[in-house]
Formats: C-alpha cells, structure tokens, sequence
C-alpha cells in the first residue's frame, strides 16, 4: 500500500471540497431580497481582499448588507459610528501610560478586527478617515513608530449618503481609491418591498443569519482566487480599459494602477464565484463600472453626486465601447 | 514531467511579411501592365517566400518535445528557476525557438534557444520574479517564434497535464538585505567597505506606492534609482552598475545595455557563464562600496522588484549629478547590425544587375557611377566603419549633390527619367552602405538592392539576369535567416555570444540552401500558375538593338558575303512534325528574277494580301489542300529576332502560316512572304511547308511549253560578256533533257571555281566574267547568278533566291540557331507541270555545316540552348502556354490515375502478392492517418495558443447572416444574450452554448470537439423554426 501524500490547504491548489461561496451569497441574498447583483458583487469584494464601500440614500439597506456580510464570513466584527468629533486615537488605539510598569501600553482600537463596518465614514473630519488608509492598505497600523500588525483577513466595509452636505467631509481621492468597489443599492422592486414588508413580522432577518465561513477558510478562498487563470489577451484588454479612462478627453483622473489590479483581482474572483477557474471578457467588463468609476474625476465635475455619477458612467460606457474585445 | 504538444497554432504574419505582400501586389500591378514576364517571375518567386517560410517553421516546430523540471518549494521574495527541456527528435538540428512558461501568474520568459542539436535536448532555464507568497501552477510551456525567413510566426502550446503541476509555497522568510548582497543559494558576498550596508531599503510589495525604482541605461553604464518618497532619512540612493566579464568587454557591455530594460530573467540568460555585476553605492553622505553578485539577484534584492514593469508608470528618475561617475569612454563602436559582408554582396549584386542594363545603353555618366560604386564595394570588403572613410558631413552634402546631378541628368542630359532614377538609386545605395547603423539600414539596403534587380527586370529580358537575381535570393534569404532570429532590442539586433559572422554563415548555410531550393521550386510553380496578361510597354525585344543588317528586295553582288561575316543571331527554328530535316534544309526568303550586271532586283508585281482565316492561318497558297502523295508536311516553329527586313523565312514551300505577331500578310508571286511593314519587334510564327519528292525521273519526265509570264520574266539577261553564251551552250547543249542541263550547270560550277569569303571585285568591271573566266574567287551569291545567267543564256527559266542555310543544330534541345553567315543564296529552276526546283552551285566549303568542334562551339551552343529555353519558357510563355501546360498536366494526371489503377490491378491478380497488398494496406493507412493529421494542425483548436478556435469564427458568420453582428466593445457573452432577443430559443441555447466552449477553449484551453455537434445542431435547430 503506498502512503498517500499528506493534503493541506498549502499543498492542495485546488482542494476537492470547494469553499460554501454559493451558500454565502444565498445567506446574505436572504436577507437583502432582491438586489442579487449588489450582493454577487458584495461578495467578490470579500474574496478579491478588496474594502467596499456602500454609497446610497438612507434607508435602502446600506448598513444590513454590511453587517450582514460580516455576519456571514464569520470572524470578529466591529462597528463604528462616524462622527465628525472622532478622533483617529478612537479607532486605531492608543498608547496609555501604565504607571505600575513605568511604560506605555498599547490599547488596540476597534480596527483590530476581521470586519470593520465604517458607517457613515463622510461625517468625520479628513482627519480621522486618513487613520484609516495605512490599516485598509497595509494591514497594519503605525503608532508612535511602532507597528501593528492587523488580522488576516482584515475588511473595512463603509457607507455613507452622499446626498447629505451638512457636516460631511467628501472623502479624499486618495482614500476612494482604496475602497475595491463602490456600489449603490437602489430602491427594490415591488415584489421584494413588499415581501420586505409583509416577511418581516418586525423580525430582524439578520438574526437568523448564521456564519457560513471562517477567516481561515475566506483566506484560503482568496488565495483561489489568484491562482484563476487572465489570459494575456484579456489582461491587455483590462489595461486597455483602464488606459481608456487616462486617455479620455473628458477626465482629469483615469484609473491607477491600483485599479486595474483591483479590477483584475475582482474578475478572478467573479470567475471563482462563478466556479469557472478562468477569467472572461465578461467578467472585465461587468465589473468596470464598480470598480473604476468611483475613482474617476470628470473636469466638469457635477456638484450633484447623483448627476456626477451618471457623468462618470456614461465615460465610462463610452470608453468600454471603444475598447475591442478580445476574440 | 514530459508535456504532450498541442496543435500547432495558425501561423502569423509578421509586419515584414506584410511588406512583403505590398511588394508582391506592386509587382504583379508592373507585370500586368508592363507584360513583362520577367515581373511575373519575380512576383512568383517573392510570393512563394511566404509557403516556404510556413513550411520550414511547421517543420521545426514538429520535431520538438518539451518537458519540465521546476523546484520543490519557492520562496517569497526569491527568484525561483523553472527548467524546460527540449528534446529534438529529428535527425538535424533545429533552429531557433523561443520558449515561454505559462503559470497562473504570468509567464516567464521568453528565452531564445538559437539552435537544438539533432536528436539532442537543450536546457532552458526560466527565472521566475514573482514576489511569490502562494503555490505556482504551471500551465506549460509555449515554444514559438521560429522564423526560418522572419516571414511567420507559428506557436505550439504544450499544455501541462490535467493535475496541474503545483510548486508548493514554502512560508514567507525574512530577506538578509542588510549585510550585503548575496545570490540565493550562494554565499554572501562581502561588500568592500566594513559596515556599510543599504541600509537605507526597505522591504517593497506589490502596488507600493512609496518606492519607485527606475533604471537608465547609457551605452556605458546602468544606473539603477531607487527613491523612497515615505520616511525618507536618506534622500538619494544612486547606484552605479556595470558588468565586468572576462572575455569580450564588447560583448558583456552589449549584453548588460540591451538586457537590462527587460526582464530580469532575460538578464540572467546572456550573463550565465560567469557573468558578474558590480555595484557600487553611492550615498548621499558619500559611502561608496561596491561587491559582486549575479544580476537578477541583485536587482531582486536591492528593490524586491516586481511592481515595476516595464509599463512607464514609474516617476521619471531624478537627476542625479552630484556624484560623477568614473566613465571611461568605450573606444569601440556601437555594434554593427547584421552581417557586414552579405550586406556588401547584397549592395554588388544589385549594381550588377543595374550593369546590364547600364550595358545596353545606359548614359555613360551611369555607368561610371556604378562601375564606382561597384570597385569601392569590392575594395572595402567586410571592413566598415559606422561613418565611412570620409566623415558624417559628407555625406549629407553628397546627397544634396546627387539630388542636383538628378535634375541635371534628367533636364539636361539624358531627358529620361527611368535612367536618372536608376542613377539616383545607385547612389543612395551607395550613401546607406556607407551609413549604415541598424537594423533599419539593413532592411532599406536590401530593398535598395530588391529595387535595382527589379528596374534592371523590367528593362531587359536576357538571360543573365538570372543569375544575379538567385544569387539575391540566396543572399536575402540567409541574411533574413540569421537576422530574425536575433533578439531585437531598440531596432537593432543584439548579436547573441554565439553567433559571429562566421559560424552564423555555416549555421544557417544548410537552411538557406533548402529555403532557396523551395523558393525557386514553389516560386516556378507560381510562375506557371498566375495568368500573365497585357499586352506590355516592354514587351521582349523591343529595347533590344534592332537594326541587324539583313536582306533586302535589292541585292547587289557581294553583298551577301559581307553579311555573311556577321555572326549575330537572325532566328531560332524548331520543327516539329517531320522532325529529320536533310541536310539541305534550308530557310527560303525571296526570288529575285532581274539582273543588271551587278544588281538582282524583283520585279515589282502587285502583291496579293490576306488575312488569317479558320483557326488563325494563313494560306499563302489557297485553299487548304491535303498534302499530295509523295509530298510531305514539316511544321517550323520559328522565332525572328527583330529585323529591319519585311521578309517571313521559311522552308520552301510553305502551305499554311500562323502568329498572333500580324493580322496581315502578302505573296508577291514567287513564294516570298511579305510583311506589312518592318517590324520593330521580334515575330514567332509556326509555319507548315510542304516538301514534294521531286525524283530526277519526275523531272527528266517533265515537258512542254514554258508560260508566257515565266518566259517573259525569266529569260531576260543583261548585256554580257560575249563568252558567257559560248559557254552555255557548250555545258548544256548535248544534255537531253532540262534537268540534265541544270545539273550540268550547277556541278560545273560547284565544282571548277574557286569558293571565298574575302572577294575583292572592286577592280573588275565585269565581276561576274572575272569569276567565271579570270579565276576570281566568289562565294553563294557569285555561283548562283552564275548558275542563273548561264541557264537563261541556254534558253532555261532561272531565277535567283536569298535566305539562309539551316544552321547549328543545337545538340541539347531540338532547335536550329540560324546567324547572318548563314545566309546563302541559291538557284530556281523551272520545270513545265512540276514548277520551280531549287538548285545550289556552290561548292560545299561554302555551305560551311556545323562541325562537331571544340568546348568553345559547345559551350556557345550550351549558352544559346538555355537563352532559347529562358525565350521559351520565361519570356515567351503566354496565356495561352498557360492553358496549354493546364491541360497537358489534366491529361497526364488522369493517365497516370489509369496507369496507377492498372497496375493495382495486374498487382493484386499477381499470384502470391500477399507481402505487397499488405505493404499496400500500411501505405494506405499512413496517406489515411496523414489526411486525419492535416485538418488536426489546420484547425487548431484548444490549447492557449492565443487563437480564436475556428468554429467560433463559423458561429459569427452564421449570426451574421441573422443581423447579428459583434458591435464594437461587445463580448462574446453580451452577443449571445442579444441573441436570445433574436433569435429562436432552441436556436439561443445553442448560441449560449457554443459561446461557453468558445470561452473554454479560448480561455481554459479546453476541448473544442463538440462545437461540430452543437454547430449542426444550431443549424437544424433554426431551419426547424424558419
């Protein structure tokens, strides 16, 4: 009899047992009804290691996602209400003075967590937001010279109503490229709204939400999605994409780089979610939109979010159009 | 792990090819409209490049075998080697390979293998520069790129088995950038000055937006910059890297400044072999050390590159000047592309091809430069120098002074454009030679060289111009050999170690001798394929010198030994039909009937003219009549050089007459066939003459009265000498019959007197009485008026005839070449109910036959032989040849089937044929098991081979046809679902699903064998519903 080779995740690329995607987006689909590509696209940020932010007009259900997907992928969970009198010491930690020992120690701030839901991230000075660029990058966090590491898999999901003007800071470009995706729930349709209404029974659905994955098991989903296959055409059509919006004569800002890994990272993932282990051209393309369009600035920007966001999108449709699919 | 290959994937065009094709498309345009065959052989010869190219690259292609050795464990941050080996099955070496891995990451390479031995294997090592933290899958190796003639480009994937080949990652380990610099699995490498230490580098990633690193490289050194932007207590690193190798200085320099904007994996490639770096550190604070380690390591380590690219997104480097660099200025040239002496040779033989024109006429301003240019390329040989003997300033002046000589010859001298153009192109060929840097400058000369051969085509049409233009061929071909598969780097090649002028030759001398082989085998084919239309501007001949000397309606004494001096070529007869031809066949012009004393005339009758009638003949003679009893056909194929002459030569008698060269043609009475006028060109015509056997018993037979018209025009004599009667009557008179009496004459004649070339008649005021009665020596001409005079003074109708004796009978085709000294005159007599019978009276040394002689005679018919067969099957091959050789290769294809049957059959009733029916049977099941292979390389689906598979392009033609077109930025995906809008739904669902397998195929590199099913599926599925 021979030995078999010892199995670990390490060892074993592409494990027979696949990871409970499917049901991940089953459980999160029960509790957002039906706004199925919010959620699909929800969840390929989880498993591309990208942050999302949620952008929309209250009360369609922003922060239930959140915490919903949170809940779901299981890990520690944290919640930060963002004010404008936040300070960065309140979300990263701080150094306190222990007088027995004579030294500083280091009180980890609610960022040290697998799951941070950022709520309304514009209600708080640029200051506080910029604590957040270094963990939502890094992973990791810088105090006094000393750095912390973050747990792995580390996700900040933020929201925020970018109708309000009142007491919000727009966040800075350099913080909306961070995020993987920008989506936007929408109103649901008269089915969902009314089985919203009438399922409920002031119940809420989140309760019976259960954790279906584990930090371990989503790190080793993402380390899937690596090894999906990008053809080289299709790489070259995604930068062909993202030079698109560089070279486009109505932007001021086209996509960075970061973003056209992020779109490439994205698409592996979509392609895994999809239990395909190569990427399409489809795939790119689908995923341009919440990927690219929150990171690109339009020279006559609209004051208008709403009105900016079309502008952007029709950019952004104009520039997939003209670029050739590969064949 | 050995691989299996894929099919090989659809050839690709390269850019060179597509030049190719505009100069083919140009090409064929002059040839139509020149009608210049010679354009038309050239057209086939550049058109059969592109076969030949495909056919050697399928053939390297086919013999190869890959497989894979990679490592057990990478680690994060460190360069990983994965090792391909290929294995050549066949006997002789193959050439040229570029070998790509294919992993979920990315691919590495490509590495350029110049040459695997035959029946041997080759170690490819591959550097893998991922900052790897997860395990690599292999998806296998692609080998590529092999370009016997830089003409296609063909791919061949070979996929890694279905288990994926998996290097397990190992844990991410801490890199020891401080403390020196070290190559992985070596020992460290101290650097010079203690303590010091890069310290000033941290750890990079992926999409670190803090560290840029750039390198510049100058022709002397590499500057590598690595600025951090965050945390900076340093504010500039600058590092100095130069490579110092043993051996060649030039070379290693070479190899660092073209490698170094590449991969780091390509570095590594040229620098094995002992290949170190050196860098050194200059600090801001003014550190300096310095220490060695092979390249890709260190850059490996110094950025734990890889973010990098080669994409141009990283900053501009910072000026860095602060710190001088310790320079030494190289004292050696840039590298010179290429090969310099077949560039040389390339540049000679184009200005010998130009030389034969400049030879027929070219102005003599021309031809000096191109005899110049030619002894400067001579004198110089390989030695050149990047700016020529004279400086760069000259040059430019020069070319300004060539534009002006230009206009000058052009409106002043020559007042032809084509001859100062070719003036021009001389010289600019000239210029680049000269000037020559890159690879650019490589490619014009040949196109310079190309362009000479070519004008110097479509100006002549000898035979000699094919020997340059192989010699071109041979030249190109091996020069494009050797220059494709080099690396290009910035337009120029970058010459590998391994190939120097001299074994680059003998290593692509075999394949260019097969490349050229096929060329002109392929190129031939091609030739005889394309239709050759138009009637052209250069039609053969009409540049050629066309006032030879000739006969003319008058002929004065002597005159025909004086031509008979002029060895120059009047026409090519073949025959056909009959095909012996005796010994005094001979080329009949004209019959003159009047004689002054010293000038032959014809007296001038009206000529009657007509037309070609059935099937494009002409008959001199009337109606077509079947050929008498006795009487025989021979049927002349011949070929009249241009002349001034409106004469048509031909056996006597010619009966019927046909060309495509006139429309209109007269008979003046005697036989003679008349021309409208002179032509300017060459004439072809095929001519069928009947020969009466005309026994001395049928002549001795023949009596009666003499016609009035024959009396009157051929009995008058001028006054002679009073002996000439005496004479005459004394040879004939106690002859019985008029036969008797001319043969009396004529051997009288032919032999009693003295035969020679050199008359000198001037003294004689009588030359004829001189020849007959003083013992003056005469040729042709002098014994046949003779003959004629002495017969009409015996009361015989005589008449006088020019034209030619038969000529050299060449001994390798069967044709006669027929030159001015052939030309002869001779004797007709008349006979009552018979007509005119020819008679010759001059002795045989003047009939001068054509002696089996010495290598000279041999090699001069060797020479015309071949210019008969360039006339015939390159010159003068015409539609109608075409569709002639079309139909004989019908004929004798369909006889060789009905051989082949036969023989099958006598075989397989053969007793005891069993071995040969099985030997049969295994040569059936190979030609089966080919025909299954073709189709298998043809269609070339699955595999990454970057293809659309074939039936996908199927799928769009057919959803063409239902208005269903692939808008601009659409997917595949995007098509289908508009297709369910469209189209019928059982007809949508197998859109959606030949969709799928096209994503399958083109992207997983999946099975593409059930699009055939779902293909016909489709179609039934929408003609059910339609």
């Amino acid at each position: 009899m021979t030995r078999q080779p010892e199995l670990t995740p390490e060892t074993v690329p592409f494990p027979s047992g696949e990871p409970p995607l499917q049901d991940l987006f089953q459980s999160v689909g029960a509790v957002i009804r039906g706004k199925d590509e919010v959620v699909h696209d929800a969840v390929v940020t989880l498993l591309a290691g990208g942050h999302l932010l949620i952008e929309d007009i209250p009360g369609v259900g922003k922060t239930t996602l959140a915490r919903a997907l949170a809940q779901a992928m299981g890990g520690t969970f944290r919640r930060v209400q963002f004010t404008s009198d936040l300070l960065p010491a309140d979300i990263v930690g701080v150094n306190v003075f222990e007088p027995s020992s004579r030294e500083f120690l280091f009180r980890p701030g609610p960022v040290f967590c697998h799951v941070l839901l950022a709520d309304e991230i514009n209600r708080t000075t640029p200051r506080t937001q910029s604590a957040l660029l270094q963990a939502m990058e890094e992973q990791q966090v810088t105090l006094d010279g000393i750095t912390h590491a973050l747990p792995d898999p580390f996700l900040v999901i933020a929201t925020q109503n970018p109708l309000e003007h009142h007491g919000t800071y727009p966040l800075p470009e350099s913080q909306m490229d961070r995020f993987l995706m920008r989506l936007s729930m929408g109103y649901p349709d008269r089915t969902a709204e009314k089985e919203m209404i009438v399922g409920r029974n002031g119940k809420d659905p989140l309760v019976d939400l259960k954790p279906v994955l584990s930090p371990a098991s989503l790190t080793a989903a993402r380390r899937r999605v690596e090894q999906v296959r990008l053809d080289d055409s299709l790489l070259n059509y995604l930068l062909e994409i993202v030079d698109g919006t560089r070279r486009h004569p109505k932007l001021a800002l086209g996509a960075s780089p970061r973003a056209a890994l992020a779109l490439s990272r994205a698409a592996r993932a979509t392609a895994l979610l999809e239990s395909r282990e190569f990427v399409l051209p489809d795939d790119i393309k689908g995923l341009a939109e919440p990927v690219l369009a929150h990171r690109l600035v339009p020279h006559d920007a609209a004051a208008d979010p709403t009105a900016r966001r079309d502008q952007v999108r029709a950019i952004l449709q104009d520039v997939l159009e003209t670029t050739s699919v590969p064949l | 792990m050995s691989l299996q290959p894929s099919r090989i994937g659809l050839p690709r065009p390269t850019a060179m090819a597509w030049g190719l094709l505009v100069l083919c498309m140009a090409l064929l345009g002059a040839a139509i409209n020149t009608g210049n065959n010679l354009l038309y052989l050239l057209f086939g010869l550049f058109a059969a490049t592109l076969p030949v190219s495909l056919s050697l690259s399928l053939l390297n292609l086919l013999r190869l075998r890959a497989s894979i050795d990679a490592p057990d464990t990478i680690q994060a941050g460190i360069p990983y080697t994965v090792t391909v080996h290929l294995r050549n099955r066949g006997r002789r070496a193959a050439r040229a390979v570029r070998v790509r891995l294919f992993t979920h990451r990315g691919v590495l390479g490509p590495a350029l293998v110049e040459r695997i031995p035959g029946r041997g294997m080759v170690k490819v090592t591959l550097t893998g520069c991922e900052t790897m933290r997860g395990p690599l899958r292999i998806m296998g190796v692609r080998l590529g790129a092999v370009v016997p003639l830089g003409l296609v480009e063909r791919r061949r994937f070979y996929p890694a088995p279905a288990t994926p080949l998996v290097l397990p990652a190992a844990p991410a380990c801490a890199l020891p950038i401080r403390g020196g610099l070290q190559a992985h699995g070596q020992v460290p490498v101290p650097v010079g000055a203690a303590g010091s230490e890069n310290d000033g580098l941290r750890r990079g990633s992926v999409e670190d937006d803090v560290r840029h690193i750039d390198w510049k490289s100058t022709a002397r050194r590499g500057v590598l910059l690595v600025r951090e932007t965050a945390g900076e207590s340093r504010p500039l690193l600058k590092f100095d890297l130069c490579t110092q190798r043993s051996g060649d200085p030039h070379l290693a320099r070479i190899a660092f400044e073209g490698e170094i904007s590449y991969h780091a994996g390509r570095a590594r490639r040229t620098l094995e072999g002992g290949g170190q770096v050196r860098m050194t550190v200059d600090g801001a604070d003014r550190r300096t050390f310095s220490g060695t380690a092979g390249l890709p390591p260190l850059l490996r380590r110094l950025a734990l590159l890889e973010p990098t690219g080669s994409d141009g997104r990283l900053l501009p480097a910072p000026a860095v000047d602060s710190v001088p660099a310790p320079v030494t200025p190289s004292p050696l040239p840039p590298t010179p592309p290429g090969d310099a002496m077949s560039r040389s040779a390339l540049l000679a033989l184009g200005v010998a091809a130009t030389a034969l024109y400049a030879y027929q006429g070219l102005g003599t301003a021309g031809f000096l430069v191109l005899l110049t240019g030619l002894l400067v390329i001579l004198a110089r040989g390989g030695d050149r120098r990047p700016h020529g003997p004279w400086g760069r300033r000259l040059w430019p002046a020069a070319g300004v002074l060539a534009l002006l000589v230009f206009i000058a010859d052009l409106v002043f001298l020559r007042h032809n454009p084509l001859d100062a153009s070719l003036n021009l192109i001389a010289f600019i060929a000239l210029f680049k030679m000269f000037n020559s840097q890159d690879a650019r400058d490589d490619r014009q000369i040949i196109l310079v060289s190309l362009l000479m051969i070519v004008l110097a085509a479509a100006l002549t049409t000898a035979v000699s111009f094919v020997v340059p233009l192989l010699a071109w061929l041979a030249m190109v071909t091996h020069a494009q050999m050797a220059w494709s598969h080099l690396p290009l780097d910035r337009g120029r090649f970058c010459r590998p170690a391994r190939y120097t002028a001299s074994s680059g030759r003998l290593l692509y001398a075999a394949p260019t001798a097969v490349a050229v082989l096929g060329l002109v085998v392929v190129g031939a084919l091609l030739f005889l394929a394309i239709p050759h239309l138009g009637t052209g501007t250069f039609s053969p001949g009409i540049l050629r010198p066309g006032a030879s000397s000739g006969f003319s309606e008058t002929t004065r004494l002597g005159d025909i030994g004086r031509i008979k001096l002029d060895r120059s070529r009047v026409m090519q007869v073949r025959l056909s039909g009959r095909q012996a031809g005796g010994q005094d066949l001979r080329w009949r012009g004209m019959a003159l009937d009047h004689f002054d004393g010293s000038t032959w005339t014809r007296t001038a009758t009206g000529l009657d003219w007509f037309s070609a009638g059935a099937e494009g003949w002409f008959h001199p003679r009337g109606e077509p009549e079947a050929p008498r009893r006795g009487e025989a056909e021979l049927l002349q194929e011949i070929r009249l050089d241009p002349s001034p002459q409106r004469v048509l030569f031909a056996a006597a008698s010619p009966a019927r007459l046909r060309s495509e060269d006139f429309l209109f043609l007269a008979e003046d009475g005697t036989g003679a066939l008349i021309l409208p006028g002179r032509p300017g060109r060459g004439l072809t015509y095929t001519v069928a003459s009947i020969l009466p056997e005309r026994t001395p018993s049928v002549l001795r037979a023949a009596r009666g009265p003499d016609p009035p018209r024959v009396r009157s025009l051929h009995l008058g004599l001028p006054p002679l000498d009073r002996r000439v009667a005496g004479l005459a009557r004394r040879l004939t008179g106690d002859q019985p019959t008029r036969y008797d009496a001319a043969r009396a004459l004529e051997s009288w004649l032919s032999g009693g007197l003295e035969y020679s070339l050199d008359v000198a008649d001037a003294g004689h005021a009588d030359p004829l009485a001189a020849f007959l009665f003083e013992g003056m020596p005469g040729h042709c001409e002098y014994f046949a008026t003779s003959m004629v005079v002495l017969a009409r003074a015996a009361g015989i109708p005589a008449r006088f005839v020019t034209g030619y004796l038969r000529g050299e009978r060449s001994r390798f085709a069967a044709h006669y070449t027929v030159r001015q000294s052939d030309a002869h005159a001779w004797v007709e007599v008349f006979f009552p109910g018979v007509g005119w019978v020819p008679f010759d009276p001059t002795p045989a040394a003047g009939r001068g036959e054509w002696q089996d002689g010495n290598w000279r005679t041999l090699a001069a018919d060797l020479a015309s032989t071949v210019a008969r067969l360039w006339d015939d099957y390159v010159i003068g091959i015409d539609l109608d040849d075409q569709a002639r050789g079309f139909l004989a290769m019908r004929d004798a294809t369909g006889s060789w089937w009905q051989r082949t049957g036969d023989w099958l059959t006598a075989l397989l009733a053969q007793k005891g044929s069993l071995l040969k029916g099985a030997g049969l049977l295994v040569l059936i099941l190979m030609a089966g098991w080919g025909i299954w292979w073709l189709p298998a390389l043809r269609r070339g689906d699955g595999g990454v081979t970057g293809v659309m598979p074939p039936f996908y392009a199927r799928l769009l033609r057919w959803l063409k046809r239902c208005d269903l077109e692939l808008r601009p930025g659409e997917t595949p995906g995007e098509l289908a679902a508009r297709a369910t809008c469209v189209l019928p739904a059982a007809a949508a669902v197998r859109v959606r699903e030949l969709t799928d397998l096209y994503y399958r195929v083109r992207y997983d590199g999946g099975d593409g064998r059930a699009a055939h099913r779902l293909m016909a599926d489709l179609r039934r599925a929408f003609s059910r519903t339609a």
